[in-house]
Protein backbone atom coordinates (compact mmCIF):
# COMPACT_ATOMS: atom_id res chain seq x y z
CA UNK A 1 0.00 0.00 0.00
CA UNK A 2 1.34 3.42 -1.00
CA UNK A 3 0.43 6.37 1.41
CA UNK A 4 0.08 10.13 0.53
CA UNK A 5 1.97 12.83 2.25
CA UNK A 6 -1.38 13.79 3.69
CA UNK A 7 -1.65 10.47 5.35
CA UNK A 8 1.93 11.14 6.49
CA UNK A 9 1.07 14.89 7.82
CA UNK A 10 -1.93 13.37 10.13
CA UNK A 11 0.17 9.97 11.42
CA UNK A 12 2.73 12.90 12.44
CA UNK A 13 0.55 14.93 14.36
CA UNK A 14 -0.69 12.12 16.32
CA UNK A 15 2.54 11.17 17.07
CA UNK A 16 3.88 14.95 18.28
CA UNK A 17 0.82 16.21 19.50
CA UNK A 18 0.38 14.18 22.15
CA UNK A 19 4.06 14.00 23.01
CA UNK A 20 3.63 17.96 23.48
CA UNK A 21 0.89 17.10 25.53
CA UNK A 22 2.41 14.69 27.63
CA UNK A 23 5.08 17.06 28.95
CA UNK A 24 2.46 19.58 29.41
CA UNK A 25 -0.62 17.62 31.53
CA UNK A 26 -0.21 18.26 35.38
CA UNK A 27 -2.06 15.03 36.49
CA UNK A 28 0.28 12.13 35.55
CA UNK A 29 -2.82 9.53 34.68
CA UNK A 30 -3.55 12.24 31.85
CA UNK A 31 0.53 12.44 30.90
CA UNK A 32 0.45 8.72 31.01
CA UNK A 33 -2.70 8.26 28.63
CA UNK A 34 -0.86 10.45 26.48
CA UNK A 35 1.89 8.73 26.10
CA UNK A 36 -0.20 5.77 25.06
CA UNK A 37 -1.73 7.87 22.58
CA UNK A 38 1.90 8.92 21.07
CA UNK A 39 2.99 5.31 21.28
CA UNK A 40 -0.27 4.45 18.96
CA UNK A 41 0.83 7.09 16.57
CA UNK A 42 4.32 5.12 16.93
CA UNK A 43 2.49 2.15 15.55
CA UNK A 44 0.68 3.76 12.65
CA UNK A 45 4.01 5.24 11.51
CA UNK A 46 5.19 1.85 11.05
CA UNK A 47 1.79 0.95 9.25
CA UNK A 48 2.64 3.61 6.69
CA UNK A 49 5.77 1.70 6.34
CA UNK A 50 4.77 -1.59 5.48
CA UNK A 51 6.03 -2.47 8.64
CA UNK A 52 2.73 -4.13 10.54
CA UNK A 53 4.86 -6.44 12.76
CA UNK A 54 6.50 -3.73 13.88
CA UNK A 55 3.15 -2.14 14.66
CA UNK A 56 1.41 -5.23 16.46
CA UNK A 57 4.69 -5.46 18.66
CA UNK A 58 4.50 -1.49 19.28
CA UNK A 59 1.05 -1.90 20.69
CA UNK A 60 1.34 -5.04 22.40
CA UNK A 61 4.57 -4.05 24.23
CA UNK A 62 4.30 -0.09 24.84
CA UNK A 63 0.45 -0.14 25.09
CA UNK A 64 -0.29 -3.43 26.48
CA UNK A 65 2.71 -4.08 28.62
CA UNK A 66 5.04 -0.60 29.72
CA UNK A 67 1.83 1.53 29.43
CA UNK A 68 -0.29 -0.73 31.63
CA UNK A 69 2.39 -0.79 34.36
CA UNK A 70 3.15 2.52 34.32
CA UNK A 71 -0.73 3.49 35.12
CA UNK A 72 -0.59 0.69 37.69
CA UNK A 73 2.27 2.50 39.55
CA UNK A 74 1.08 5.83 39.48
CA UNK A 75 -2.40 4.07 40.73
CA UNK A 76 -0.75 2.96 43.56
CA UNK A 77 1.03 5.06 44.47
CA UNK A 78 -0.49 8.41 44.39
CA UNK A 79 -3.51 9.45 46.26
CA UNK A 80 -5.94 10.79 43.40
CA UNK A 81 -7.16 13.14 45.93
CA UNK A 82 -3.92 14.57 47.46
CA UNK A 83 -2.28 17.83 45.52
CA UNK A 84 -0.42 17.32 42.66
CA UNK A 85 2.94 18.21 43.33
CA UNK A 86 5.65 17.94 40.42
CA UNK A 87 8.42 15.45 41.80
CA UNK A 88 11.15 17.16 39.69
CA UNK A 89 10.36 20.88 39.77
CA UNK A 90 13.03 21.91 41.79
CA UNK A 91 15.06 20.58 39.54
CA UNK A 92 13.33 22.29 36.46
CA UNK A 93 16.69 24.30 35.43
CA UNK A 94 18.94 21.06 35.04
CA UNK A 95 16.34 20.69 31.72
CA UNK A 96 17.97 23.36 29.96
CA UNK A 97 21.50 21.54 29.67
CA UNK A 98 19.48 18.42 29.65
CA UNK A 99 17.65 19.52 26.52
CA UNK A 100 20.48 21.34 25.16
CA UNK A 101 22.35 18.53 24.99
CA UNK A 102 19.96 15.72 23.70
CA UNK A 103 19.27 19.05 20.58
CA UNK A 104 23.13 18.64 19.83
CA UNK A 105 22.75 14.62 19.58
CA UNK A 106 19.52 14.67 17.53
CA UNK A 107 21.38 17.96 15.14
CA UNK A 108 24.60 15.58 14.86
CA UNK A 109 22.04 12.45 13.90
CA UNK A 110 19.50 14.28 11.63
CA UNK A 111 22.30 16.43 9.83
CA UNK A 112 24.23 12.97 8.77
CA UNK A 113 21.26 10.69 8.07
CA UNK A 114 20.48 10.21 4.67
CA UNK A 115 17.00 10.24 4.44
CA UNK A 116 15.66 8.26 1.06
CA UNK A 117 12.68 10.29 -0.76
CA UNK A 118 9.73 8.62 -2.53
CA UNK A 119 10.91 5.19 -2.98
CA UNK A 120 8.62 2.41 -2.19
CA UNK A 121 8.35 1.51 1.47
CA UNK A 122 10.17 -1.81 2.54
CA UNK A 123 8.68 -4.83 3.42
CA UNK A 124 10.16 -6.34 6.22
CA UNK A 125 8.87 -10.14 5.90
CA UNK A 126 8.38 -11.84 9.53
CA UNK A 127 10.85 -14.67 8.63
CA UNK A 128 13.56 -11.76 7.45
CA UNK A 129 13.28 -10.25 11.16
CA UNK A 130 13.22 -13.47 12.83
CA UNK A 131 16.77 -14.29 11.14
CA UNK A 132 18.16 -11.52 11.57
CA UNK A 133 17.14 -10.90 15.31
CA UNK A 134 18.13 -14.52 16.29
CA UNK A 135 21.07 -15.21 14.13
CA UNK A 136 22.97 -11.60 13.57
CA UNK A 137 21.52 -9.48 16.26
CA UNK A 138 21.55 -12.89 18.79
CA UNK A 139 24.04 -12.24 21.25
CA UNK A 140 22.56 -8.43 22.02
CA UNK A 141 19.14 -9.77 21.92
CA UNK A 142 20.38 -11.75 25.03
CA UNK A 143 21.83 -9.24 26.80
CA UNK A 144 18.59 -7.55 26.69
CA UNK A 145 17.22 -10.49 28.22
CA UNK A 146 19.44 -10.77 31.07
CA UNK A 147 19.10 -7.04 31.95
CA UNK A 148 15.23 -7.58 31.96
CA UNK A 149 16.03 -11.04 34.15
CA UNK A 150 18.20 -8.93 36.38
CA UNK A 151 15.52 -6.33 36.91
CA UNK A 152 12.86 -8.95 37.52
CA UNK A 153 14.99 -10.51 40.31
CA UNK A 154 15.70 -7.15 42.25
CA UNK A 155 12.28 -6.30 41.65
CA UNK A 156 11.58 -10.11 43.39
CA UNK A 157 13.95 -9.06 46.15
CA UNK A 158 12.54 -5.99 47.34
CA UNK A 159 9.93 -7.16 47.62
CA UNK A 160 10.40 -10.17 49.70
CA UNK A 161 12.49 -7.83 51.83
CA UNK A 162 9.20 -5.26 52.45
CA UNK A 163 6.97 -8.74 53.63
CA UNK A 164 9.43 -9.80 56.26
CA UNK A 165 8.20 -8.91 59.32
CA UNK B 1 -15.66 3.15 -4.29
CA UNK B 2 -15.23 -0.34 -3.43
CA UNK B 3 -13.38 1.08 -0.96
CA UNK B 4 -15.98 2.90 0.41
CA UNK B 5 -18.48 -0.35 0.53
CA UNK B 6 -15.65 -2.32 2.25
CA UNK B 7 -15.26 0.18 5.18
CA UNK B 8 -19.23 0.53 5.36
CA UNK B 9 -19.39 -3.41 5.84
CA UNK B 10 -16.55 -3.49 8.18
CA UNK B 11 -18.11 -1.47 10.33
CA UNK B 12 -21.66 -2.98 10.26
CA UNK B 13 -19.55 -6.47 10.81
CA UNK B 14 -17.49 -5.26 13.59
CA UNK B 15 -20.73 -3.42 15.23
CA UNK B 16 -23.37 -5.64 14.76
CA UNK B 17 -20.62 -8.90 16.26
CA UNK B 18 -20.82 -7.45 20.01
CA UNK B 19 -24.03 -6.42 19.82
CA UNK B 20 -25.68 -9.28 18.88
CA UNK B 21 -23.24 -11.01 20.99
CA UNK B 22 -24.41 -8.69 24.16
CA UNK B 23 -28.12 -9.40 23.37
CA UNK B 24 -27.82 -13.25 23.02
CA UNK B 25 -25.37 -14.33 25.27
CA UNK B 26 -26.61 -13.08 28.47
CA UNK B 27 -30.01 -14.44 27.48
CA UNK B 28 -28.42 -18.05 26.64
CA UNK B 29 -26.51 -17.53 29.73
CA UNK B 30 -29.63 -17.02 31.95
CA UNK B 31 -31.82 -19.86 30.46
CA UNK B 32 -28.73 -22.20 30.43
CA UNK B 33 -28.28 -21.62 34.08
CA UNK B 34 -32.18 -21.64 35.01
CA UNK B 35 -31.54 -25.18 33.19
CA UNK B 36 -28.91 -26.02 35.34
CA UNK B 37 -30.23 -25.24 38.16
CA UNK B 38 -33.44 -26.24 37.68
CA UNK B 39 -35.02 -23.41 37.47
CA UNK B 40 -36.95 -21.48 34.55
CA UNK B 41 -35.01 -18.93 33.43
CA UNK B 42 -36.42 -15.46 32.16
CA UNK B 43 -39.45 -16.75 29.61
CA UNK B 44 -41.86 -13.83 30.12
CA UNK B 45 -41.37 -11.36 27.27
CA UNK B 46 -41.65 -12.78 23.83
CA UNK B 47 -41.85 -16.50 23.08
CA UNK B 48 -39.48 -18.61 25.30
CA UNK B 49 -37.81 -14.94 27.14
CA UNK B 50 -36.33 -13.80 23.52
CA UNK B 51 -37.07 -10.79 23.89
CA UNK B 52 -35.43 -10.14 27.11
CA UNK B 53 -32.08 -8.85 26.54
CA UNK B 54 -34.10 -6.12 24.34
CA UNK B 55 -36.65 -5.03 27.36
CA UNK B 56 -33.26 -5.05 30.06
CA UNK B 57 -31.55 -2.73 27.64
CA UNK B 58 -34.38 -0.33 27.45
CA UNK B 59 -34.75 -0.29 30.62
CA UNK B 60 -31.01 0.39 31.01
CA UNK B 61 -31.12 3.29 28.00
CA UNK B 62 -34.33 5.27 30.10
CA UNK B 63 -32.28 5.20 33.74
CA UNK B 64 -29.97 8.41 34.64
CA UNK B 65 -27.28 8.75 33.42
CA UNK B 66 -24.84 9.57 36.80
CA UNK B 67 -21.25 10.31 36.88
CA UNK B 68 -20.27 10.48 40.41
CA UNK B 69 -19.11 13.79 41.88
CA UNK B 70 -15.23 13.41 42.45
CA UNK B 71 -14.92 11.01 39.80
CA UNK B 72 -12.37 12.22 36.75
CA UNK B 73 -15.31 13.21 34.15
CA UNK B 74 -13.18 13.15 31.31
CA UNK B 75 -11.72 9.19 31.91
CA UNK B 76 -15.03 8.22 33.77
CA UNK B 77 -16.61 8.83 29.94
CA UNK B 78 -13.86 7.80 27.65
CA UNK B 79 -12.60 4.59 29.41
CA UNK B 80 -15.91 2.48 28.42
CA UNK B 81 -15.11 3.57 25.03
CA UNK B 82 -11.15 2.90 25.12
CA UNK B 83 -12.38 -0.83 26.36
CA UNK B 84 -14.78 -0.77 23.28
CA UNK B 85 -11.72 -1.00 21.15
CA UNK B 86 -11.17 -4.22 21.58
CA UNK B 87 -13.85 -6.35 19.79
CA UNK B 88 -14.71 -4.34 17.33
CA UNK B 89 -11.03 -3.98 16.17
CA UNK B 90 -10.06 -7.62 16.27
CA UNK B 91 -13.10 -8.79 14.68
CA UNK B 92 -11.80 -7.14 11.91
CA UNK B 93 -8.94 -9.98 11.64
CA UNK B 94 -11.35 -13.01 11.89
CA UNK B 95 -11.80 -14.87 8.61
CA UNK B 96 -15.30 -15.64 8.32
CA UNK B 97 -14.86 -17.79 5.40
CA UNK B 98 -12.52 -18.11 2.74
CA UNK B 99 -10.99 -14.77 1.41
CA UNK B 100 -13.58 -13.15 3.49
CA UNK B 101 -11.90 -11.25 6.16
CA UNK B 102 -11.76 -7.45 6.75
CA UNK B 103 -8.41 -6.93 7.09
CA UNK B 104 -6.17 -10.08 5.94
CA UNK B 105 -3.08 -8.88 7.60
CA UNK B 106 -0.05 -11.25 7.47
CA UNK B 107 0.78 -10.76 11.26
CA UNK B 108 -3.07 -11.17 11.99
CA UNK B 109 -2.54 -13.27 15.39
CA UNK B 110 -0.06 -10.94 16.80
CA UNK B 111 -2.34 -8.25 16.42
CA UNK B 112 -5.33 -10.26 18.38
CA UNK B 113 -3.53 -9.95 21.16
CA UNK B 114 -2.01 -6.51 20.87
CA UNK B 115 -5.82 -5.51 20.33
CA UNK B 116 -6.37 -7.50 24.03
CA UNK B 117 -4.13 -5.09 26.15
CA UNK B 118 -6.60 -1.71 25.36
CA UNK B 119 -9.65 -3.83 27.05
CA UNK B 120 -6.88 -3.77 30.11
CA UNK B 121 -6.45 0.21 29.99
CA UNK B 122 -10.15 0.65 30.15
CA UNK B 123 -10.66 -1.43 33.17
CA UNK B 124 -7.75 0.06 34.63
CA UNK B 125 -9.23 3.56 33.32
CA UNK B 126 -12.63 2.82 34.65
CA UNK B 127 -11.14 1.89 38.04
CA UNK B 128 -9.63 4.83 38.39
CA UNK B 129 -11.52 7.56 37.46
CA UNK B 130 -14.43 6.69 39.74
CA UNK B 131 -12.99 7.88 42.87
CA UNK B 132 -13.97 4.97 44.60
CA UNK B 133 -11.86 2.25 46.41
CA UNK B 134 -13.95 -0.98 45.19
CA UNK B 135 -13.58 0.86 41.79
CA UNK B 136 -9.66 0.98 42.01
CA UNK B 137 -9.15 -2.28 43.77
CA UNK B 138 -11.33 -4.21 41.16
CA UNK B 139 -9.54 -2.53 38.29
CA UNK B 140 -5.92 -3.10 39.73
CA UNK B 141 -6.67 -6.87 40.39
CA UNK B 142 -8.24 -7.37 37.45
CA UNK B 143 -5.21 -5.91 35.32
CA UNK B 144 -2.86 -7.81 37.41
CA UNK B 145 -4.56 -10.93 36.61
CA UNK B 146 -4.87 -10.29 32.90
CA UNK B 147 -1.26 -9.14 32.41
CA UNK B 148 -0.62 -12.75 34.02
CA UNK B 149 -3.09 -15.10 31.91
CA UNK B 150 -1.62 -13.44 28.86
CA UNK B 151 1.62 -15.07 29.00
CA UNK B 152 -0.20 -18.46 28.69
CA UNK B 153 -2.33 -16.99 26.46
CA UNK B 154 0.57 -15.85 24.06
CA UNK B 155 2.83 -18.95 24.49
CA UNK B 156 0.06 -21.14 23.21
CA UNK B 157 -0.99 -18.70 19.87
CA UNK B 158 2.32 -19.28 19.58
CA UNK B 159 2.62 -22.80 19.41
CA UNK B 160 -0.47 -22.65 16.98
CA UNK B 161 1.54 -20.03 14.84
CA UNK B 162 4.43 -22.62 14.48
CA UNK B 163 2.81 -25.45 13.59
CA UNK B 164 1.08 -23.07 10.74
CA UNK B 165 4.38 -21.65 10.20
CA UNK B 166 2.82 -18.00 9.57
CA UNK B 167 1.44 -15.52 11.73
CA UNK B 168 -1.75 -15.01 9.21
CA UNK B 169 -5.37 -15.91 10.58
CA UNK B 170 -5.98 -16.96 7.20
CA UNK B 171 -3.04 -19.50 6.94
CA UNK B 172 -4.20 -21.23 10.38
CA UNK B 173 -7.59 -22.00 9.07
CA UNK B 174 -5.85 -23.12 5.87
CA UNK B 175 -3.22 -25.70 7.51
CA UNK B 176 -6.82 -26.87 9.53
CA UNK B 177 -8.04 -28.36 5.95
CA UNK B 178 -7.34 -32.42 7.09
CA UNK B 179 -7.23 -31.97 10.99
CA UNK B 180 -7.86 -29.67 13.45
CA UNK B 181 -5.50 -28.00 15.68
CA UNK B 182 -7.27 -29.52 19.10
CA UNK B 183 -6.66 -32.68 18.33
CA UNK B 184 -2.73 -31.97 17.64
CA UNK B 185 -2.27 -29.45 20.35
CA UNK B 186 -4.85 -30.51 23.49
CA UNK B 187 -2.79 -28.93 25.52
CA UNK B 188 -2.50 -25.85 24.12
CA UNK B 189 -6.31 -25.89 23.86
CA UNK B 190 -7.26 -26.73 27.49
CA UNK B 191 -4.63 -24.11 29.01
CA UNK B 192 -6.13 -21.73 26.22
CA UNK B 193 -9.78 -22.11 27.81
CA UNK B 194 -8.20 -21.41 31.25
CA UNK B 195 -6.50 -18.59 30.31
CA UNK B 196 -9.57 -17.78 28.44
CA UNK B 197 -11.60 -17.26 31.16
CA UNK B 198 -8.87 -15.45 33.33
CA UNK B 199 -8.53 -12.63 30.68
CA UNK B 200 -12.36 -12.34 29.98
CA UNK B 201 -12.91 -12.40 34.11
CA UNK B 202 -15.05 -15.09 34.10
CA UNK B 203 -15.83 -17.55 36.75
CA UNK B 204 -13.46 -19.37 38.32
CA UNK B 205 -11.29 -16.20 37.48
CA UNK B 206 -14.22 -13.11 38.36
CA UNK B 207 -12.38 -11.65 40.90
CA UNK B 208 -12.62 -8.41 39.59
CA UNK B 209 -16.27 -8.65 39.94
CA UNK B 210 -16.40 -10.84 43.66
CA UNK B 211 -19.38 -8.77 44.84
CA UNK B 212 -18.46 -10.20 48.60
CA UNK B 213 -15.42 -8.65 48.62
CA UNK B 214 -15.37 -5.45 45.63
CA UNK B 215 -19.15 -4.76 45.60
CA UNK B 216 -19.16 -4.47 41.50
CA UNK B 217 -15.06 -4.22 41.20
CA UNK B 218 -14.38 -1.58 38.79
CA UNK B 219 -17.97 -0.94 37.17
CA UNK B 220 -18.98 -0.14 40.55
CA UNK B 221 -20.28 3.49 40.10
CA UNK B 222 -21.25 2.87 36.26
CA UNK B 223 -24.94 2.96 36.46
CA UNK B 224 -27.56 2.95 33.32
CA UNK B 225 -26.65 2.18 29.63
CA UNK B 226 -22.76 2.87 30.68
CA UNK B 227 -23.43 -0.03 32.98
CA UNK B 228 -24.88 -2.18 29.83
CA UNK B 229 -21.98 -0.96 27.46
CA UNK B 230 -19.39 -2.94 29.98
CA UNK B 231 -21.58 -5.90 30.82
CA UNK B 232 -23.35 -6.38 27.75
CA UNK B 233 -20.99 -5.27 24.34
CA UNK B 234 -17.69 -5.25 26.30
CA UNK B 235 -17.84 -8.07 28.38
CA UNK B 236 -19.82 -10.15 26.18
CA UNK B 237 -18.12 -8.65 22.94
CA UNK B 238 -14.59 -9.92 24.48
CA UNK B 239 -16.44 -13.37 24.82
CA UNK B 240 -17.22 -13.22 21.21
CA UNK B 241 -14.02 -12.05 20.50
CA UNK B 242 -12.29 -14.71 22.41
CA UNK B 243 -14.55 -17.81 21.08
CA UNK B 244 -13.75 -16.60 17.37
CA UNK B 245 -9.62 -16.52 17.90
CA UNK B 246 -10.42 -20.21 19.71
CA UNK B 247 -12.67 -21.44 16.87
CA UNK B 248 -10.30 -19.78 13.67
CA UNK B 249 -6.91 -21.55 16.28
CA UNK B 250 -8.26 -24.68 17.35
CA UNK B 251 -11.47 -25.63 15.68
CA UNK B 252 -10.91 -24.90 12.22
CA UNK B 253 -12.06 -21.68 11.95
CA UNK B 254 -15.25 -21.55 9.03
CA UNK B 255 -13.93 -25.00 7.83
CA UNK B 256 -16.75 -27.76 8.06
CA UNK B 257 -18.51 -30.98 6.43
CA UNK B 258 -20.21 -29.84 3.23
CA UNK B 259 -18.89 -27.12 2.47
CA UNK B 260 -16.76 -24.16 4.69
CA UNK B 261 -19.17 -21.16 5.55
CA UNK B 262 -19.42 -18.76 8.23
CA UNK B 263 -22.15 -20.79 9.65
CA UNK B 264 -19.90 -23.33 10.55
CA UNK B 265 -17.71 -20.38 12.33
CA UNK B 266 -20.83 -19.18 14.06
CA UNK B 267 -22.33 -22.75 15.31
CA UNK B 268 -18.22 -23.58 16.66
CA UNK B 269 -18.06 -20.15 18.60
CA UNK B 270 -21.76 -20.74 19.96
CA UNK B 271 -20.43 -24.29 21.59
CA UNK B 272 -17.21 -22.33 22.67
CA UNK B 273 -19.67 -19.28 24.60
CA UNK B 274 -21.87 -22.33 26.06
CA UNK B 275 -18.34 -23.62 27.32
CA UNK B 276 -18.29 -20.08 29.15
CA UNK B 277 -21.35 -20.21 30.71
CA UNK B 278 -21.38 -23.86 31.72
CA UNK B 279 -17.94 -23.03 33.45
CA UNK B 280 -19.85 -19.81 35.17
CA UNK B 281 -22.68 -22.23 36.69
CA UNK B 282 -20.22 -24.91 37.95
CA UNK B 283 -17.21 -23.41 39.32
CA UNK B 284 -16.49 -21.87 42.80
CA UNK B 285 -14.18 -18.54 42.93
CA UNK B 286 -10.52 -18.69 43.13
CA UNK B 287 -8.88 -16.15 45.48
CA UNK B 288 -6.58 -14.18 44.66
CA UNK B 289 -3.62 -15.69 45.70
CA UNK B 290 -4.54 -18.94 44.06
CA UNK B 291 -5.09 -17.84 40.63
CA UNK B 292 -1.67 -16.12 40.29
CA UNK B 293 -0.09 -19.31 42.01
CA UNK B 294 -2.17 -21.20 38.99
CA UNK B 295 -0.64 -18.69 36.32
CA UNK B 296 2.91 -18.93 37.65
CA UNK B 297 3.62 -21.99 38.86
CA UNK B 298 1.32 -24.45 36.51
CA UNK B 299 0.29 -22.70 33.58
CA UNK B 300 3.26 -20.98 32.46
CA UNK B 301 5.25 -24.12 33.29
CA UNK B 302 2.91 -26.27 31.40
CA UNK B 303 2.88 -24.22 28.10
CA UNK B 304 6.70 -23.59 28.08
CA UNK B 305 7.68 -27.00 28.08
CA UNK B 306 4.93 -27.68 25.56
CA UNK B 307 6.58 -24.66 23.29
CA UNK B 308 9.95 -26.25 23.67
CA UNK B 309 9.05 -30.32 22.85
CA UNK B 310 6.76 -28.86 20.09
CA UNK B 311 9.44 -26.67 18.54
CA UNK B 312 11.91 -29.74 19.09
CA UNK B 313 9.88 -32.15 17.35
CA UNK B 314 9.78 -29.66 14.24
CA UNK B 315 13.01 -28.64 13.74
CA UNK B 316 13.94 -32.81 13.90
CA UNK B 317 11.20 -33.65 11.81
CA UNK B 318 10.49 -31.00 9.47
CA UNK B 319 8.69 -32.96 6.70
CA UNK B 320 5.97 -35.05 9.27
CA UNK B 321 6.14 -33.40 12.74
CA UNK B 322 2.30 -33.11 13.15
CA UNK B 323 2.36 -37.15 14.99
CA UNK B 324 4.73 -37.02 17.51
CA UNK B 325 3.51 -33.83 18.58
CA UNK B 326 0.01 -34.97 18.74
CA UNK B 327 1.57 -38.10 20.85
CA UNK B 328 3.23 -35.44 23.10
CA UNK B 329 0.64 -33.48 23.72
CA UNK B 330 -2.24 -35.83 24.28
CA UNK B 331 0.37 -38.00 26.27
CA UNK B 332 1.07 -35.32 28.78
CA UNK B 333 -2.82 -33.44 28.53
CA UNK B 334 -3.86 -36.93 30.32
CA UNK B 335 -1.09 -36.83 32.42
CA UNK B 336 -1.80 -33.33 33.72
CA UNK B 337 -5.53 -34.38 33.90
CA UNK B 338 -4.87 -37.66 35.95
CA UNK B 339 -2.17 -35.84 37.90
CA UNK B 340 -4.03 -33.13 38.78
CA UNK B 341 -5.95 -34.09 42.20
CA UNK B 342 -3.36 -36.17 43.54
CA UNK B 343 -0.41 -34.42 42.96
CA UNK B 344 -0.56 -30.69 42.09
CA UNK B 345 -4.31 -29.74 43.87
CA UNK B 346 -2.66 -31.19 46.66
CA UNK B 347 0.83 -29.18 46.51
CA UNK B 348 -1.08 -26.10 45.64
CA UNK B 349 -3.09 -26.37 49.04
CA UNK B 350 -0.55 -27.63 51.49
CA UNK B 351 1.58 -24.86 50.16
CA UNK B 352 -1.27 -22.01 50.60
CA UNK B 353 -2.68 -23.53 53.83
CA UNK B 354 1.29 -23.75 55.23
CA UNK B 355 0.28 -27.86 56.07
CA UNK B 356 3.20 -30.68 55.94
CA UNK B 357 2.97 -32.67 53.03
CA UNK B 358 1.38 -36.10 54.20
CA UNK B 359 -1.44 -33.98 56.17
CA UNK B 360 -5.11 -34.61 55.44
CA UNK B 361 -6.96 -31.57 54.39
Amino acid sequence: MQFSTPVFYIVAALVIIPAVLMVMFRNLIYSAIAMIACFIGVAAVFVTLNAELLAASQLLIYVGAISILILFAIMLTRSRSGAVNLFFHRQAWMALPAAAALAVVLGAVLGTARFSAGDTPKNPATGNLASLLFNQYAFPFELASLVLLAAIIGTVLLAKKESRP
Amino acid sequence: MSFAIHLVAALVIALAVPLLSALAFPFGLRRIWGFMGDRLGPNRVGPQGLFQALADSLKLFIKEDITPSGSDRLLFTLAPVIAFITPVLAISLIPFSKGFTIANLNVGLVFIVAFGSFAVLGILLAGWASHNKYSLLGGLRSVAQMVSYEIPMILNIIIIAMLVGSLSLGDVVGAQGKIWYIAVQPLAFIVFIIAGMAELNRTPFDLPEAESELVGGYMTEYGGMRFGFFYGLIEWGNVAIWSLTGATLFLGGWRGPFAGSPGWLILKVLVLTFVVIWFFATFPRLQVDQLMNFAWKVLIPLSLVNLGVTGLLIILLPDNFLPPVAAFSWVSVTAVIVLFQPVLRKALVHKRLKLNPGTRN
